[in-house]
C-alpha cells in the first residue's frame, strides 16, 4: 500500500529527514513514533503532497506522490496535527463543503456524511455549528473529514494531542474501527505507549532516522532481551561477598556494566538468551555467593522509547 | 458542480452580520451624497446649473463608490488565503482535488460577487441621477461597467496579497497600498516618457484642435489608455469639467497635458480600455497567486521550518 525509499528532506542545510525506507501494508495500522523533531510531520507531510522530498520515493498503491499528486490525494486522507474549523458551519455542512472539494456526487455526499457523522458518534451534533464543539469532538469531525472520499489511506498526525482520557479512549475506538473497515492507518505520536496499545506495527525516528520497524512485538522483545538483570544477595553478604559476586560476573565476555545500586544488590547487562543466564546463576551458586533472587526486569515502553532513541 | 469554495466562503460571509450591515451604509451613503450633491438642483431645478448640478452628483457619487470598493475590497479579501492560514484550515483544502486555482478563483469570485452586490446596492441612488435627467442610461451603464471592472482588480489584488502574507492584518495593510501604487506605476509615462511631445502639442493651440482621437489614443499609449484611474478620470470629468480648473490653477503642465489628450477621448472607448486593462491584471494576479499557493512545491507559506 505504501512504500517509502531512501526519503530525504532538507530545511536548508538541516537535513529533517536523512533517507528514511518504510513499507506498510494494506490494512495496517502503522504507529510512527519519535521524539520531537524526529521527522515525523516532515514525513507525513510529504505523504500528504503538502511538501516534495529533497530526494527519495513514496508511492501509494503504485502512485508516485510527487510525479501524480492530484491522483494521490484521491487515496489519502490526511488530518495533520493543528487544524482549525470554519465558524458559521454546521457540522454536517463542514463534512459535506470537503465532499465537495474532493468532487464526491450529490447522492454519496449525502449519505458519506450521514454514515461519517455516525462513525465519529457526533450524528446528534448534526446541526449544531462546528465552533461549538468540544476539542476532542472536534478531532472527530477532521477525522471525520479525512474520510470523507474514501481514501485508501489515512495519514493522521498526532490525532490524539490534547485529547483528555476519555476522548482518547473515543478516539482509539474509532481507529480500531476503522483497522476493521480495511483502511490502512499511519498514525503518528510521540508517546510509544498509545501507540503500541492500537498499532499493528511501529516505525521509530529519530533525527531524520528510522531507529526502528517492524511489529509491537518484535519491539518488545529486541529490548527486553536486553533489559538489566538485577542480582539480590543474603542480608549478611559482605563488602568482600559483593567484590566476589563481582569478579565472577566479569569473567563472562557478555556480562557488561556490572554496578550496585543499593546494599546486597548488583544490576548488569547480560547479552544472550535464557542458556546465558541459567549459566552465569550457576556459576555464581558454584562460587558461594548468597543469590536469593535473580531475574531480568521488564522493560516497558518508555523505556524502550528512550533506549532505541537514546536520549531523553 | 459550482466551486465549493466560492459557495462555502459566501455563505459563511452571509451568516454573519457585517457584510448586511456595510451594504445598508453603503446604500445611506450613497443617498446621503447624491442627496446633497443635488440639493442645489432640487432646490431651484430651472436653473441653468441644474443640469451640471445633478452631473456632478453623479460624478461625486462614482468618486464615492470607487472609494468604497478600494478600501472594502482588501477588508473583504485580506482574510482569503491569509485566514485560511490563521485558521490553520488551508492544508486541509490543499490536500483534496480542489487545485490551488479553485482555491484561489473561488475566494475571488466569492468576494467580487460581494463587492458587486455592494456596487448595486447605491444604484438607488444613482438611479435618481439617471430619473433627473441628468445622467444617461448609457453612461450608467458604462459606469457600472468600470466599477466591476474595478472591483474584480481590487479583489484580485487583494487575493494576491492575501496569497503572500501570513496575517489577515498583514494582507490588509498590503493590498491597501498595493493598488494606489499599481494605480501610480500605471500613470508613470503621465509624468516621465512623453511630456515634452504632449505640452508641445498641448501650447500649439491650431495643432491641438486638429488632433483626431486616434492621434490622441497614440500619443497616450497602452499603459495610459488600460489605466483604470485614466478611465476614472474621464468618467467623473465628462460633462462637468470637475478638475480643468484645478490642474490650470497649479499649473501642473504635463497633468494637464495628459488631462487634454484624455479630453479628446471617448469616455466609453477609455473605460472599455480600462477594463480590458484590470481584467487583464487581474487573471495575472489570480494565475500568480496560484501559483504561489500550489501544494507541492518546495514548501508552503507559513510552515517553512516547522517543527516536525
Amino acid at each position: 500500500m505504501l512504500e517509502i525509499q531512501d526519503l530525504k528532506r532538507f530545511y536548508g542545510a538541516y537535513p529533517a529527514l536523512k533517507g528514511i525506507s518504510l513499507k506498510i501494508g494494506e490494512g495496517e495500522l502503522h504507529g510512527f513514533v519519535g521524539p520531537n523533531g524526529a521527522g515525523k510531520t516532515t514525513t507525513i507531510r510529504i505523504l500528504a503532497t503538502l511538501m516534495k522530498p529533497s530526494s527519495g520515493t513514496a508511492r501509494i498503491d503504485g502512485v508516485d506522490l510527487v510525479a501524480q499528486p492530484r491522483k494521490a490525494r484521491d487515496l489519502i486522507g490526511y488530518m495533520p496535527d493543528f487544524f482549525g474549523v470554519y465558524d458559521h458551519l454546521k457540522c454536517w455542512e463542514y463534512l459535506d463543503f470537503y465532499a465537495r472539494c474532493h468532487g464526491v456526487k450529490s447522492q454519496r455526499r449525502r449519505e458519506m456524511v450521514r454514515q461519517l457523522l455516525e462513525l465519529v458518534q457526533l450524528e446528534e451534533k448534526r446541526e449544531t455549528p462546528v465552533n461549538d464543539l468540544s476539542r476532542g469532538m472536534k478531532q472527530r469531525l477532521c477525522l471525520a473529514h479525512a474520510l470523507i472520499h474514501d481514501p485508501k489511506l489515512l495519514l493522521l498526525d498526532e490525532p490524539a494531542s490534547g485529547m483528555d482520557p476519555r476522548a482518547r479512549a473515543e478516539m482509539k475506538g474509532i481507529l480500531r474501527s476503522l483497522r476493521d473497515m480495511g483502511k490502512t492507518v499511519l498514525i503518528s505520536s510521540h508517546i510509544l505507549p498509545e501507540l503500541s496499545e492500537m498499532c499493528d506495527s511501529l516505525t521509530i525516528l529519530d533525527r531524520g532516522e528510522v531507529v526502528f520497524s517492524g511489529s509491537v512485538q518484535a519491539l518488545g522483545e529486541k529490548m527486553n532481551g536486553d533489559a538489566p538483570v538485577r542480582i539480590l544477595l543474603s542480608r549478611a553478604s559482605t563488602e568482600q561477598i559483593l567484590k566476589d559476586a563481582a569478579r565472577v560476573l566479569r569473567e563472562f565476555p557478555e556480562v557488561r556494566d556490572v554496578e550496585s545500586p543499593e546494599d546486597h544488590v548488583l544490576t548488569l547487562r547480560l547479552g544472550g538468551g535464557e542458556d546465558k543466564m541459567e549459566e552465569v546463576l550457576h556459576a555464581l551458586c558454584l562460587s558461594g555467593i548468597p543469590v536469593w533472587d535473580f531475574h531480568r526486569g521488564e522493560m516497558n515502553l518508555e523505556k524502550v522509547f528512550m533506549e532505541v532513541t537514546g536520549h531523553d | 458542480m459550482i466551486n465549493p469554495i466560492l459557495a462555502s466562503s459566501a455563505r459563511r460571509r452571509l451568516r454573519g452580520a457585517r457584510f448586511h450591515i456595510l451594504v445598508l451604509a453603503a446604500m445611506a451613503l450613497s443617498l446621503g451624497v447624491a442627496l446633497y450633491a443635488m440639493s442645489g438642483m432640487i432646490r431651484n431645478p430651472r436653473a441653468l446649473s441644474a443640469y451640471t448640478e445633478g452631473l456632478r452628483a453623479y460624478a461625486a457619487l462614482v468618486g464615492v463608490e470607487t472609494l468604497l470598493l478600494a478600501l472594502v475590497a482588501p477588508a473583504m479579501t485580506g482574510a482569503a488565503i491569509a485566514g485560511e492560514r490563521e485558521r490553520q484550515t488551508l492544508e486541509l483544502l490543499l490536500v483534496t482535488r480542489t487545485g490551488a486555482f479553485r482555491i484561489v478563483s473561488g475566494k475571488l469570485l466569492e468576494s467580487f460577487a460581494l463587492l458587486l452586490l455592494l456596487q448595486w446596492s447605491t444604484l438607488p441612488a444613482q438611479g435618481l441621477c439617471v430619473l433627473s435627467g441628468c445622467v444617461t442610461l448609457q453612461r450608467l451603464l458604462v459606469t457600472q461597467g468600470f466599477l466591476a471592472a474595478f472591483a474584480l482588480l481590487a479583489a484580485s489584488l487583494g487575493v494576491f496579497c492575501s496569497t503572500l502574507s501570513r496575517h489577515t492584518m498583514t494582507a490588509v495593510i498590503l493590498s491597501l497600498l498595493a493598488l494606489p501604487l499599481l494605480l501610480f506605476l500605471l500613470s508613470l509615462p503621465a509624468f516621465l516618457g512623453y511630456p515634452q511631445r504632449v505640452t508641445d502639442v498641448l501650447y500649439d493651440s491650431r495643432r491641438y484642435a486638429e488632433m483626431t482621437e486616434g492621434q490622441a489614443m497614440a500619443m497616450m499609449g497602452p499603459v495610459l489608455l488600460a489605466n483604470p484611474g485614466v478611465s476614472l478620470f474621464s468618467l467623473l470629468e465628462s460633462g462637468t469639467g470637475a478638475f480643468q480648473e484645478l490642474f490650470l490653477w497649479r499649473g501642473w503642465g504635463r497633468i494637464l497635458a495628459t488631462y487634454k489628450l484624455i479630453d479628446r477621448v471617448e469616455t466609453g472607448k477609455l473605460v472599455l480600455l480600462g477594463m480590458a486593462g484590470m481584467a487583464v491584471l487581474s487573471v495575472l494576479l489570480v494565475a500568480l497567486s496560484a501559483l504561489l499557493l500550489r501544494p507541492v512545491s518546495a514548501h508552503v507559506r507559513g510552515r517553512k521550518g516547522k517543527k516536525s
